[in-house]
């Protein structure tokens, strides 16, 4: 039983990472962000790739890469 | 606060200085174009949304010279902040901001200055390029400073 519940918890975190990272490139595309997208984890989480993030970091970073976009928005 | 326009800025004796100038010359601006020699300093930039009403941070370089004396924690969550904490420091150098979003050319400059950095007072003295940065349809300023003497405590 545990080990079923880990591995959904386990294929749940999969969904979602892969969900935010198809976000996350979606997003950082409208704008040619992506060298902007590998500074900013470097600097925040000290890592050189989307697969090194974790669910929470990537949320982190969309926020990152939205309140871009809200601040081009307003600049236009 | 000094501030020289400088007439040859390729002649700053610094290498991240003249990528980023080199940089400007083959893109002019476009954040799509060379990304790999963007990368190499981008880590020490400043990226700035500019409007009527002032400028607010897209994104602060860990390694810029604002991660150098704010800290990196500062530059990490620098983004929708109006500028620095010593905002007369900030209101004088943003000004450029504008000028150079609206001409569309950059300016460089050796600025000196006293700046408040959390209560301590230091003389700063650096090089600054300010240039036009374009993502797609979206105008923004990229700036890139480099220390030309080590800050100066002066409490």
């Amino acid at each position: 039983m545990v080990n079923r519940h880990t591995q959904v918890s386990s294929e749940i975190l999969s969904i979602l990472l892969d969900s935010n990272a198809a976000k996350i490139q979606a997003l950082s595309e409208d704008f040619e962000l992506a060298p902007l997208v590998r500074a900013y984890i470097s600097d925040k989480f000290g890592v050189m790739s989307l697969n090194e993030l974790n669910n929470r970091q990537m949320r982190d970073l969309i926020g990152f890469i939205e309140g871009f976009r809200d601040l081009a928005r307003k600049g236009d | 606060m000094e501030r020289l326009t400088l007439t040859s800025p390729e002649e700053v004796d610094d290498v991240l200085f003249r990528r980023c100038l080199d940089w400007y010359a083959t893109s002019k601006g476009r954040f799509s174009l060379n990304q790999n020699e963007l990368e190499d300093f981008l880590p020490f930039l400043q990226l700035h949304a500019v409007g009527d009403n002032g400028s607010r941070y897209l994104y602060c370089g860990a390694k810029s010279v604002v991660g150098d004396l704010y800290g990196e924690e500062f530059c990490v969550d620098a983004q929708g902040k109006e500028g620095l904490p010593d905002s007369a420091f900030e209101q004088t150098l943003n000004r450029d901001y504008w000028i150079v979003s609206r001409t569309e050319t950059p300016i460089a400059q050796r600025v000196r200055a006293p700046i408040d950095v959390y209560g301590t007072k230091f003389s700063v003295e650096f090089f600054r390029y300010v240039f036009p940065v374009r993502f797609n349809e979206f105008n923004a300023v990229g700036v890139l400073a480099r220390f030309a003497e080590s800050p100066i405590l002066l409490n």
